[in-house]
């Protein structure tokens, strides 16, 4: 199962190269949003555990931050430009909860499309009134302070983000 | 370059390339840690800030975000702070650009430190109204580092010089042994032999040493043994062996040399002893009483005549006889007498006062030119004189009555020729085999008022009347140092007199003298008696040490004439001996004298020394020396003594 599931995800890497960035925030929203939702602390032992898209995958569970970056390395995969994409701290008013979407912005001054995993629609972030933005961040910089976190050695900057330019190399064949 | 020298090096090379990798080292770490603290303090602020702006409400209220930058920029440390907007125009920019005091240019020239800047957003609500663009200074930084780089260099250079010191140190100590272990070597090629006590304790020195020991030892026994042969065969050859003085042999060699007329010989006094019915006292108590009865007396003989130069010897079994060179008969009347009674103490020593046995006590005066044989017979009529005189006389046959008158007159002419410096050098050349001149031995000369030259048998018994044998000694040094400033290829050669050995201010104005002249050393020659060597060790020895270290070379002069140990010639070590002149009448026909100066020379090869023989008057004593392995040769057969 799991294989097929990161098969699947290659060929949506593979088979939307050249679709409208539109249609691959769908693809892509939608592809990620059928893996389960389950708590950090149940799915890995440990508050706030930031998985990457693979562990993702590979054990069909995750929470928001793990959909919110599995989403956004894929659409780099995809050529969506970097600048556009934002990972995005809300609050979900609701639940009344932390919670985490991605935002893509046409224009940097446009009002942004969210992609998150309670509303699985993407929907223009005047018309999520059930969430509160508080900050973005872009995504390397933030994946990079999370593993220099975790008391990873990693420097800074997007050219020293070998293992994942690999992967989303790999991805792009 | 020396060993020590080179391991230095290398070792000072090394340490110093040690140090230098590890403040290198050092330093880039401490700038790499201060860089990525440059960039995570400027992300962090970029992201509070970043956050605190967002969180106004008016996304048009520059003013309220101007005045939280001021409040971040004042508390902090930063290189610039700057708020553009979405299309990258700068809204608000505070910057720092002030340079560190406290460090030097070059310092911040040469380590170029970054402070990459950090970025965040600014946001109101979900649209992105502007990016904060943020770096931290690098003042800091520099300020830290330079003082991290001096405290490293301050200990290393420390540490550089410790070791350093240390290196030499050790080095000095574990390398000591090779140099002792040089000097040794040195010394064995000087014939000299070292032996080092203290062993190295490095394993590898300690066996080098031990064999260079062995070897040193082993060197040392092959000379004793040619010593001890050398002294065999003399004695074999000129010693009675139960007087332990010369025989007859020895005695013959010895008064043909004096009576020499060539050489610088002294008139002297010769004393015969007669041991009469010396049979009586063998037959009554045995040979054995009358052997110890001639020792006895050679002991009387040697204490009543102890002079310089003096010679005792056996002449057969009744016969004793002493010369005694440079002494007037007429100065001989109490200690022939007391010799002549000294036999009736001795008799009774023995046991043996009633044995019929007496003395003849007869004494002559001699001088150079004279033949053994009319000496000899003037000795005997004296000793039947004294026969005829009674038992246990004395009687002194006095031959050259004129002469006491003649030195009162000849002590004013000397005299005067000392005041007004009438003296000149001669000199006779030692030649070696080749021709090649050795050295030149000097003659002092009196140049009388009729112009004549006069030889020192003539004025030197004045000369030590007068007491100033070391007036003439200073005058030949001074004579001898002159010449050589004006020839600068010659050897001279200095016979040096009883004299300086025992005038200890003459020694320091020698001394001196040779120390101001130091480059004219290795030209000058200073020869001693071998009595000297043997009988005044004490005074002779510290003075030729002392001469060597100035440079000269040493002679010994009339070697192998003292019946005696030759092992002093190897710790002596002096440059050459000359063979004393008595061999040169015997080398020809006696064999005994042959094997005795042919051990002399393999024992003098063996130290390096050269032996020159003196006195050599014609081809067949050179050949017959020749033969024997001597090299050098001085005397008639090469020319007369000439003025220098």
């Amino acid at each position: 199962m799991a294989a097929r599931r990161l098969e699947s995800w290659q060929k949506v890497v593979d088979n939307n190269q050249n679709k409208t960035d539109q249609e691959k925030l769908e693809v892509v929203n939608n592809f990620f949003n059928q893996v389960r939702f389950i708590d950090d602390i149940v799915h890995w032992r440990q508050k706030d555990y930031w998985a990457t898209p693979v562990e993702l995958l590979a054990t069909d569970g995750g929470d928001c931050e793990d959909y919110s970056i599995a989403k956004y390395f894929t659409l780099k995969a995809l050529g969506v430009p970097e600048s556009k994409l934002y990972i995005t701290y809300v609050k979900a008013i609701r639940l009344n909860q932390a919670h985490m979407v991605l935002t893509y912005f046409e224009t940097p001054r446009s009002i942004p499309l969210v992609l998150d995993n309670i509303n699985p629609r993407i929907l223009q972030a005047n018309k999520r009134k059930d969430l509160v933005p508080i900050y973005s961040f872009n995504g390397d910089g933030l994946w990079l302070a999370r593993e220099r976190g975790r008391g990873k050695s990693v420097s800074g900057g997007t050219s020293r983000l070998k293992k994942w330019n690999l992967l989303l190399k790999r991805l792009n064949q | 370059m020396s060993l020590n020298k080179q391991m230095i090096m290398f070792i000072t090379t090394m340490v110093i390339i040690l140090l230098v990798g590890t403040f290198w080292l050092n330093m880039n770490n401490t700038k790499n840690f201060l860089q990525e603290q440059l960039q995570s303090h400027a992300q962090d602020t970029a992201t509070s800030l970043g956050l605190s702006l967002s969180s106004l409400a008016d996304p048009n209220d520059i003013s309220s975000m101007e005045t939280m930058i001021n409040a971040v920029f004042d508390r902090g440390y930063y290189a610039h702070i700057t708020l553009n907007d979405m299309d990258n125009i700068t809204l608000y920019k505070r910057e720092n650009t002030k340079s560190m005091e406290a460090v030097p240019d070059w310092f911040i020239n040469a380590i170029q430190l970054e402070a990459p800047s950090a970025q965040a957003l600014v946001q109101t609500g979900w649209i992105p109204i502007g990016t904060l663009d943020i770096a931290s200074h690098t003042g800091y930084a520099y300020i830290e580092l330079w003082k991290t780089v001096r405290n490293l260099l301050m200990w290393f250079s420390l540490a550089a010089v410790f070791a350093i010191l240390i290196v030499i140190y050790a080095l000095k100590i574990m390398l000591k042994p090779l140099k002792d272990m040089e000097k040794q070597a040195e010394a064995i090629v000087k014939k000299e032999y070292l032996i080092q006590e203290d062993l190295p304790t490095t394993i590898e020195f300690r066996s080098v040493v031990g064999a260079m020991n062995a070897m040193v030892n082993k060197l040392k026994t092959v000379f004793e043994r040619d010593a001890n042969t050398a002294e065999k065969l003399q004695k074999m050859a000129y010693q009675d062996s139960v007087t332990e003085l010369s025989n007859r042999r020895h005695f013959e060699m010895i008064i043909d040399s004096l009576l020499d007329p060539s050489e610088e010989n002294k008139p002297g006094t010769i004393l015969l002893v007669r041991v009469n019915e010396l049979k009586h006292l063998n037959d009554q108590f045995g040979y054995l009483v009358g052997d110890k009865l001639m020792k006895a007396l050679a002991q009387q003989l040697q204490i009543n005549l102890k002079h310089e130069n003096s010679i005792f010897a056996r002449l057969n079994g009744t016969e004793l006889v002493a010369v005694i060179p440079g002494l007037n008969g007429t100065l001989l009347k109490t200690p022939a007498e007391n010799i002549a009674v000294s036999i009736i103490g001795i008799l009774s020593d023995l046991q043996a006062n009633k044995a019929d046995t007496w003395l003849s006590v007869a004494y002559t005066d001699f001088e150079p030119g004279q033949s053994r044989g009319p000496l000899l017979a003037n000795l005997d009529f004296a000793i039947e004189q004294a026969d005829k005189a009674g038992k246990n006389e004395a009687y002194y046959y006095n031959t050259n009555n004129q002469t006491s008158e003649q030195s009162d007159q000849a002590l004013a002419l000397i005299d005067q020729a000392i005041s007004e410096n009438r003296f000149v050098l001669f000199q006779q050349s030692a030649y070696a085999t080749s021709r090649k001149i050795h050295s030149q031995e000097l003659f002092i000369r009196l140049k009388d008022i009729d112009g004549s030259i006069r030889s020192a048998a003539y004025f030197m018994p004045a000369v030590e009347r007068l007491n100033r044998t070391q007036q003439i000694d200073q005058m030949v040094i001074k004579l001898a140092l002159n010449h050589l400033q004006l020839n600068q290829d010659k050897n001279l050669a200095i016979n040096l007199s009883k004299s300086i050995i025992e005038d200890n201010i003459f020694q320091a104005e020698l001394l001196n003298e040779l120390k101001n002249n130091k480059p004219l050393c290795p030209q000058l020659s200073f020869e001693l008696p071998e009595r000297l060597i043997t009988e005044l060790k004490g005074k002779s020895w510290p003075l030729v040490n002392k001469l060597k270290q100035q440079g000269v070379n040493i002679g010994i002069d009339h070697f192998g004439s003292r019946l005696g140990n030759m092992g002093y010639l190897q710790d002596l070590h002096p440059n050459y001996v000359k063979l004393d002149a008595a061999f040169s009448k015997a080398i020809e026909n006696d064999q005994q004298t042959r094997d005795y100066v042919s051990g002399l020379c393999e024992l003098a090869d063996s130290l390096d020394i050269d032996v020159i023989a003196m006195t050599v008057e014609n081809e067949s004593q050179l050949k017959a020396f020749s033969e024997l392995g001597v090299k050098y040769f001085q005397g008639y057969h090469f020319g007369a003594p000439s003025a220098l």
